[in-house]
C-alpha cells in the first residue's frame, strides 16, 4: 500500500522510467532525517539550511533502519517534504549561492537551455544517485523554461525544477534496483544501487562523485572495483559517521529523546544530559571499534569511556577540562562494565523515578542477544511491583513475587536476572548501595551461570557467543535494510569476523565486498505489481 | 539516601599511603555569597511600604532618594542651593515634558545628588568628604556574624549567634541597615541580584579543602579559595547543581591557607585572603582583599556547607565598588542608597589597617557568608588567566579611572575633577541639572533622550504635567 | 551645555592643587583654646576684618575638630551658650532613632561679640536670640570674637545628640574651605 500511495502522489512511473528492461525495484526505503540532512549538506554545502520536520520512524526487528522500507509518506509528511524542497531550492538559487552553480545564464531574464540542462543534470545525478534519463531531464528543463518565460527570471525557472527534483521519490526514497545475477535465478543490485547502499552504510550520506563514477563505469559490479571502493570508503574518517548511525540505531539511542526523569527525586538530570549520554556511548563504541580497532566484545567490559562536564556529574567523578570530551577510565572498583553501565543504557530503560530491572533486562536481551520479548499478557496485575510502600522493600523482592506467576515467569526468568544485576545503578545511572533503605543484591543466575553485579553481567555477555553474532546479524540487516535474503551465505563473513578477534572493520569489509550482500530474492508478487505499475 | 551518598562522593580519596595517612580532598562551589549582615526583623515580614524594622535596625531598612521629601532633606544640606531650588529638584517641574514622569524624577534626582559638595563644581561621589553627611543609621543589635579578628573583646564588638564575644564586623555595623543589602535569608535587592548574576555565570568561586588525615579531624589541612573560569550550572530544580567540576585558577583571586579541622568544622589560619568580590556587573568582577582574613567552613548534613570569610577590607575599595557599580547617582537613586552617607559610615566605623601617617584606620572589619555546594575542584591542565571580556573593557576602564580619582581625592582631601572616560560623566546634562540647579525644559538625561521629539509631537501639547 | 564647557568648569575649580590642603597659620591672638575642665575647652576666634559669618564660624568649627584630634578624641559636643531668655531658637531635640550623622553643621552655632568702628563696648549677638545678625552693617565691625565651648570625647559617638560632631569628618569637610580671619 505504501508504494501505491506514494506512486499515486508522484504520478506513477517516474522511478521506473530509468530502469533497464530486465531490472526491477526490489526495495525502497525512505531517507531518515539524518540521511536527508547529510545528503543536502554534501550535495549543496553546509550553508544550505534544512528547515522542517520529519515524520517519525518505527523500530522493526530491533532496527529503525529496517522499518524505513515499510514506511510511506503521509500527506502531511509530503507537505513537509515539499516545503523543505522549495526552501532549499530558493536558497540554492539565491544570489549569494549562484556562483557555486556549474554555470550562469547568458541572460538573467531568459531561458538558457544549455545552462539549465547542465545544472539540472548535475544535481539530478547527485540527488537521484543515478543519472537522469533523457525524458526526465527534458521534463525538468521544460518546466524551468516555462516558468522562466512566465516570470522573466532564469533562476525562478531553475528554482521550480530543483524544487521538483527535491520532492520526487527518486530523491526521498532509496530505491534498490536489481538485475539478474550470473546464474539467472537470483537477482543482484545494479551498480548505482550498490554505490548508494555502500555510501549510506559506511558514511551515512549520499554517494560522492567518485562512487557515482565507479557506478557509471560498471566497476561496482566487478570484485576488484567493488573492493577498491569499499576500501576507499572505509579508510575515510567519515566511516565514523556511518557507524555512529548504525550503533545509534542498534543501541536504540534514538529512543532517548522521549526519556524524562523525576526532577524532585533526581534534580541532577538536567537539560542536555540525555544528549551527552548518547554521545558518550557513541564515542565509546566508535572509539573502541574503529579508532582503537578493538574487540567488540570488550564493549561489555571496558572501563574506558568519554565524558563531558555534565556526565562527570552523574558519574560523580572529576572532569579534567582538557577538551569538551575527555577520555576517562573508571577505577576497577567502580562497578562499571562497558556500555552496559553507561548512563544511556541505564537511564533509557528505567522509569522516571525508579529503575526497572525488567525494562533493562528486556532491552539487553533484545539489543545484545537478539532475543526479543513479547508484550506481557493483558491480565497481569502490576500493583505489587509498582508499590514502593509495600512490605517488600526492594524492587528485587517485588519482582520475585510477581515472577512466581507461571505465565510471567517464562519471560521474566530470562530478562530479570539481566536487569537485576544492574540494580546497583539508579534510574539516572548513579551508583548506589541501598534501595529504599535495604542493601542492594545484584546477584543473578542465567542458564546455570551465576554472577554478581554489572561486571559479572558484562563478562557473561562478553563470553556469550550470542552477543557478537547478534551484532553481526544487526549490522547485516541494517545494511540490507529490509531487502529479502536470496542466500543465507553469511558463514564466511562471520568466520572472518571471528578470526579477526571480533573486529568491526573485518565484519564490515567482509560483508561489503561479498557478492551475497548485494543479492536479492525477487520481490513478492504483490509488491512487484505495484512497483512496476 | 541521596544526601548520604552526596556526602560520600565529595570526599575523594586520592592516594592511600598507609593506614593512617590518606590524602583526601573536598571541593565546593559557592552557590550564595552575601555580606554577613544579620537581619533582625521578622523573616515573614511582608514587603510593601513597610521597611522591616528589627533589632538590627529599629527604624527598618534605610532608604534614600525614594520620595521627594527625602531628596529635599538631602539637598537642603547643600548650602549653595536655595530652598526654591531644592524644592524644584525634589519635585521636578516637568511641565511640558512628554516623557515618563518617573524618568524625569529619576534623572533629576540622580544628577542633583551628584552635586552636593561645598561648591557647585565638586562632583560628590568622587569627593564624598566634601559634602555634608546625609546620615546612615547604624546597626544597633549586639549579635553579629564574623570573626574576632584582633583577638580582643571591645565595647563595640558583636557577640556571635553561638555566643563568641569580640566579633569584629564593623561593616555590618556601618552598612547593615542599607536597604538593598538588608533582608531575611538573602532577600535584599542587591543580594538577590548579585547572586542571580553569579549563578547565571558572571563569575564562579570554588573552595578546596584537603589533608592527609581524617577529613573530620585534621590539624594540618589546607583550604584554597579562588576564581574558577567554569560557569555554575543549575540542576533540574533550578538550584546550583552538585558534583560539577570546576577549575581553580591560581590567579590574583586565589588564596591557599593552612587550616585545622575539628569535628568536621574547618577553620583557617589568619592571613591575607584574595578571592572574587561580590559583583553584578562584569566590570565589578575583581579581587576582594581581606587583611588578617580567616575562613570557616561548617558542613551540613545534606553534603552542602556553610562558609564564612572575614577580614579587614580597605574602606576605599568597599566605597568605590559599591558606589560606582553604575554611576553614583544612578546606583543611589535606583537602589535607594546614599553613597555619601555610606562613606561617612565606613570611615566612622573603620577599625583596622591603621595608617600611622594619617593616624586613622583605612580598613574595616567585615564578614561574608558563603553557601557551599559539593563540587569537584580540579587544577587547570595549563596555566590560565582570569578571562576578560573585550566588550566590557570600556566600562572596566571607566570604573578604574573613577575609582582612581576617588581614592586620590580621599587620600589627599583635594577634591578631584571627574576624569575623562568616567562613568560619572555618562550624562553631561546631569551636570547641567546638578550644577545649574533646576531641570531644564526638554532635557531630562540620558534615558529621557531615547524618547525622541517625534514622540513629543505625536503626543502633542495637551500632554502637560503639573 | 557642551562637554567642553563642562570640562572647563571642572578645570577652573580650586581642584588643581597638587599638595594636600593646608589651612594657613593664624596670626597671633586669632585663635585661643582655654581649658575649663579636663575635656572642656572654650574656643575663641578673634579678628578685625569681617568677611562673612559662615566663613568665620567654619574656621572655628575646623579648629574645634582639630583640637579634638590633637587631644586624642574622636568627637566633640558643643555646649550651646544660651543666656537667660535666649529661647527664640529652640534647643535641638535628641533624635533617639534618627539617621546617624557624623555631624550636623547647622547645629554648630557659636556666639558672637563685636565692636563697631569707634565703639568702646562689646555687643553680644546670640544665634538663639532671634535677633538678626548683627543689627548694624557687619562691614563696620572693627573687632569680633566668636566663641564656642566644647567637650572633647572619645569612643563611639552619641548618635542621638544633634550637638555631637565627629572630629575627622568635620575636619575633612572644612579643610579646603577655611582660613583664619585677620
Amino acid at each position: 500500500m505504501a508504494l501505491s500511495v506514494m506512486l499515486g502522489i508522484f504520478g506513477g512511473t517516474v522511478a521506473v522510467d530509468a530502469l533497464a528492461a530486465d531490472s526491477q525495484v526490489v526495495n525502497l526505503r525512505r531517507l531518515t532525517e539524518k540521511e536527508y540532512r547529510n545528503s543536502i549538506a554534501d550535495i549543496f554545502g553546509k550553508e544550505i539550511e534544512v528547515r522542517g520536520t520529519f515524520e517519525p520512524t518505527k523500530r522493526t526487528n530491533g532496527l529503525a533502519a529496517v522499518s524505513t522500507s515499510f514506511l510511506s509518506v503521509t500527506p502531511v509528511g509530503f507537505e513537509s517534504f515539499s516545503k523543505m524542497a522549495s526552501d532549499i531550492a530558493a536558497q540554492v538559487t539565491a544570489e549569494s549561492y549562484r556562483a557555486k552553480l556549474p554555470c550562469a545564464p547568458k541572460n538573467l531574464k531568459a531561458h538558457d537551455e544549455a545552462c539549465s540542462s547542465k545544472i539540472l543534470a548535475h544535481y539530478g545525478l547527485l540527488l537521484f544517485r543515478r543519472p537522469l534519463s533523457g525524458a526526465e531531464l527534458d521534463n525538468r528543463v521544460g518546466l524551468a523554461r516555462r516558468i522562466t518565460e512566465q516570470s522573466g527570471d532564469f533562476y525562478a525557472g531553475l528554482r521550480s525544477s530543483l524544487s521538483m527534483l527535491l520532492q520526487l521519490p527518486d530523491f526521498l526514497f532509496r530505491s534498490e534496483v536489481a538485475v539478474p545475477a550470473g546464474d539467472g535465478k537470483q537477482l543482484t543490485l545494479d551498480s548505482y544501487s550498490r554505490a548508494t547502499l555502500l555510501s549510506f552504510l559506511l558514511w551515512n550520506t549520499t554517494p560522492d562523485l567518485e562512487l557515482l563514477r565507479a557506478a557509471q563505469s560498471g566497476e561496482m559490479n566487478t570484485p576488484a572495483g567493488l573492493t577498491k571502493q569499499v576500501d576507499r570508503l572505509m579508510a575515510s574518517p567519515r566511516l565514523v559517521a556511518g557507524m555512529r548511525a548504525f550503533f545509534e540505531d542498534m543501541l536504540q539511542l534514538d529512543t532517548f529523546d522521549t526519556v524524562s526523569k523525576d526532577s524532585l527525586l533526581y534534580p541532577k538530570w538536567g537539560s542536555g544530559m540525555a544528549e551527552s549520554a548518547r554521545e558518550e556511548t557513541l564515542r565509546t563504541v566508535t572509539g573502541l571499534a574503529l579508532q582503537d580497532n578493538g574487540d567488540i566484545r570488550d564493549l561489555m567490559t571496558t572501563r574506558q569511556t568519554y565524558l563531558d562536564r555534565k556526565l562527570a556529574v552523574l558519574y560523580r567523578v572529576p572532569f579534567a577540562f582538557t577538551g569538551d570530551w575527555v577520555k576517562y577510565e573508571f577505577p576497577a572498583d567502580s562497578g562499571r562494565s562497558g556500555i552496559l553501565t553507561q548512563i544511556s543504557m541505564l537511564s533509557m530503560f528505567s522509569h522516571p523515578g525508579r529503575t526497572s530491572p525488567t525494562k533493562r533486562g528486556v532491552a539487553l536481551a533484545d539489543i545484545f542477544l537478539c532475543l526479543p520479548t513479547p508484550d506481557p499478557p493483558n491480565d497481569v496485575d502490576f500493583a505489587e511491583v509498582n508499590d514502593s510502600n509495600s512490605r517488600l522493600k526492594t524492587l528485587r523482592q517485588r519482582l520475585m513475587a510477581h515472577a512466581n506467576n507461571k505465565v510471567c515467569a517464562a519471560c521474566h526468568d530470562r530478562s530479570d536476572p539481566l536487569g537485576l544485576s544492574l540494580e546497583a545503578f539508579d534510574t539516572i545511572g548513579g551508583y548506589r548501595t541501598m534501595d529504599n533503605g535495604e542493601p542492594i543484591d545484584a546477584s543473578a543466575t542465567i542458564q546455570g551461570r551465576s554472577f554478581i553485579g554489572a561486571q559479572g553481567l558484562g563478562q557473561y555477555l562478553h563470553d556469550s557467543p550470542r552477543y557478537p553474532a547478534c551484532v553481526a546479524r544487526r549490522l547485516h540487516s541494517y545494511g540490507r535494510s529490509g531487502r529479502r535474503w536470496a542466500s543465507e551465505d553469511f558463514a564466511d563473513t562471520y568466520k572472518a569476523f571471528q578470526d579477526s578477534g571480533f573486529r568491526l572493520r573485518a565484519l564490515l569489509r567482509g560483508m561489503a565486498v561479498s557478492e551475497s550482500f548485494y543479492s536479492s530474492a525477487p520481490p513478492a508478487e504483490a509488491e512487484k505489481k505495484v512497483a512496476l505499475k | 539516601m541521596l544526601q548520604s551518598t552526596l556526602k560520600v562522593c565529595c570526599v575523594t580519596l586520592l592516594a592511600v599511603a598507609g593506614a593512617e595517612a590518606a590524602r583526601w580532598e573536598k571541593g565546593y562551589v559557592v552557590a550564595f555569597y552575601d555580606p554577613a549582615y544579620r537581619f533582625g526583623g521578622r523573616a515573614d515580614y511582608s514587603r510593601g511600604t513597610d521597611i522591616e524594622p528589627g533589632v538590627d535596625c529599629p527604624r527598618g531598612s534605610t532608604v534614600h532618594f525614594a520620595v521627594p521629601q527625602q531628596v529635599a532633606q538631602s539637598l537642603s544640606l547643600v548650602r549653595w542651593r536655595s530652598p526654591k531650588e531644592v524644592e524644584e529638584l525634589a519635585n521636578p517641574p516637568a511641565t511640558g515634558l512628554t516623557r515618563d514622569p518617573a524618568g524625569v524624577y529619576f534623572h533629576t534626582w540622580r544628577a542633583a545628588s551628584a552635586f552636593r559638595g561645598w561648591n557647585r563644581e565638586i562632583e560628590t561621589y568622587i569627593n564624598p568628604f566634601a559634602a555634608e553627611d546625609p546620615g546612615q543609621p547604624q546597626v544597633t543589635s549586639r549579635i553579629g556574624e564574623g570573626f574576632n579578628l584582633d583577638g580582643k573583646v571591645k565595647p563595640g564588638d558583636f557577640v556571635s549567634p553561638d555566643g563568641e564575644k569580640g566579633i569584629d564586623n564593623q561593616l555590618y555595623r556601618a552598612w547593615g541597615c542599607d536597604a538593598p543589602w538588608r533582608g531575611a535569608n538573602g532577600n535584599g535587592t542587591l543580594v538577590l541580584r548579585s547572586n542571580d548574576k553569579m549563578v547565571e555565570g558572571l563569575y564562579t568561586i570554588v573552595v578546596r579543602i584537603s589533608g592527609n588525615k581524617d577529613p573530620m579531624n585534621d590539624d594540618e589541612a589546607t583550604l584554597e579559595i579562588g576564581y574558577s573560569p567554569d560557569q555554575i550550572v543549575k540542576d533540574a530544580r533550578g538550584n546550583v547543581g552538585a558534583d560539577y567540576s570546576y577549575r581553580l585558577l591560581h590567579s590574583e583571586q586565589y588564596t591557599k591557607l593552612k587550616a585545622r579541622i575539628k569535628d568536621g568544622v574547618v577553620e583557617t589560619e589568619q592571613a591575607d585572603i584574595h578571592m572574587p568580590q561580590i559583583a553584578w556587573f562584569e566590570n565589578q568582577t575583581r579581587d576582594a582583599f581581606f587583611r588578617q582574613g580567616k575562613i570557616r567552613v561548617a558542613p551540613n548534613a545534606d553534603g552542602t556547607a556553610a562558609g564564612l570569610v572575614g577580614g579587614y577590607r580597605d574602606f576605599r575599595d568597599l566605597y568605590t565598588q559599591n558606589a560606582f557599580a553604575q554611576s553614583g547617582g544612578v546606583q543611589g537613586v535606583r537602589e535607594h542608597e546614599d553613597h555619601v552617607a555610606l562613606y561617612y559610615a565606613l570611615r566612622r566605623n573603620a577599625d583596622g589597617m591603621y595608617n600611622p601617617k594619617t593616624g586613622r584606620y583605612d580598613g574595616i572589619s567585615s564578614a561574608y557568608r558563603l553557601k557551599l555546594v559539593p563540587a569537584f575542584v580540579v587544577e587547570p591542565d595549563k596555566p590560565m588567566d582570569i578571562p576578560s571580556r573585550i566588550s566590557e573593557a570600556r566600562r572596566r576602564q571607566a570604573f578604574d579611572v573613577t575609582a582612581a580619582a576617588t581614592i586620590k581625592a580621599v587620600d589627599t582631601l583635594i577634591p578631584q575633577p571627574v576624569p575623562a572616560g568616567s562613568g560619572e560623566l555618562t550624562a553631561t546634562d546631569g551636570i547641567e541639572i546638578g550644577v545649574g540647579g533646576v531641570p531644564i525644559r526638554g532635557r531630562g538625561g540620558r534615558g529621557a533622550r531615547a524618547t525622541s521629539s517625534t514622540e513629543e509631537k505625536a503626543k502633542g501639547p495637551s500632554d502637560e504635567r503639573r | 551645555m557642551k562637554l567642553g564647557i563642562v570640562f572647563g568648569i571642572l578645570g577652573c575649580l580650586a581642584l588643581a592643587q597638587e599638595h594636600p590642603p593646608m589651612v594657613p597659620p593664624a596670626g597671633p591672638g586669632v585663635f585661643t583654646a582655654k581649658p575649663l575642665g579636663r575635656d572642656t575647652f572654650k574656643l575663641i576666634v578673634a579678628g578685625h576684618v569681617f568677611t562673612s559669618r559662615p566663613e568665620i564660624e567654619r574656621y572655628l568649627a575646623y579648629r574645634a575638630a582639630r583640637l579634638t584630634v590633637d587631644k586624642g578624641g574622636q568627637w566633640f559636643t558643643l555646649k550651646e551658650d544660651r543666656a537667660a531668655g535666649e529661647t527664640a531658637v529652640p534647643v535641638p531635640v535628641r533624635d533617639p532613632a534618627g539617621a546617624r550623622y557624623s555631624f550636623r553643621m547647622n547645629y554648630f552655632r557659636p556666639v558672637w561679640r563685636y565692636k563697631l568702628t569707634g565703639a568702646a563696648e562689646w555687643t553680644r549677638w546670640s544665634p538663639f536670640s532671634g535677633a538678626p545678625f548683627p543689627a548694624a552693617d557687619p562691614k563696620t565691625m572693627s573687632d569680633f570674637e566668636v566663641s564656642a565651648e566644647i567637650v572633647v570625647r572619645k569612643g563611639p559617638m552619641d548618635d542621638a545628640d544633634p550637638l555631637a560632631f565627629e572630629a575627622w569628618a568635620v575636619s575633612d569637610l572644612l579643610v579646603n574651605q577655611v582660613s583664619p580671619p585677620k
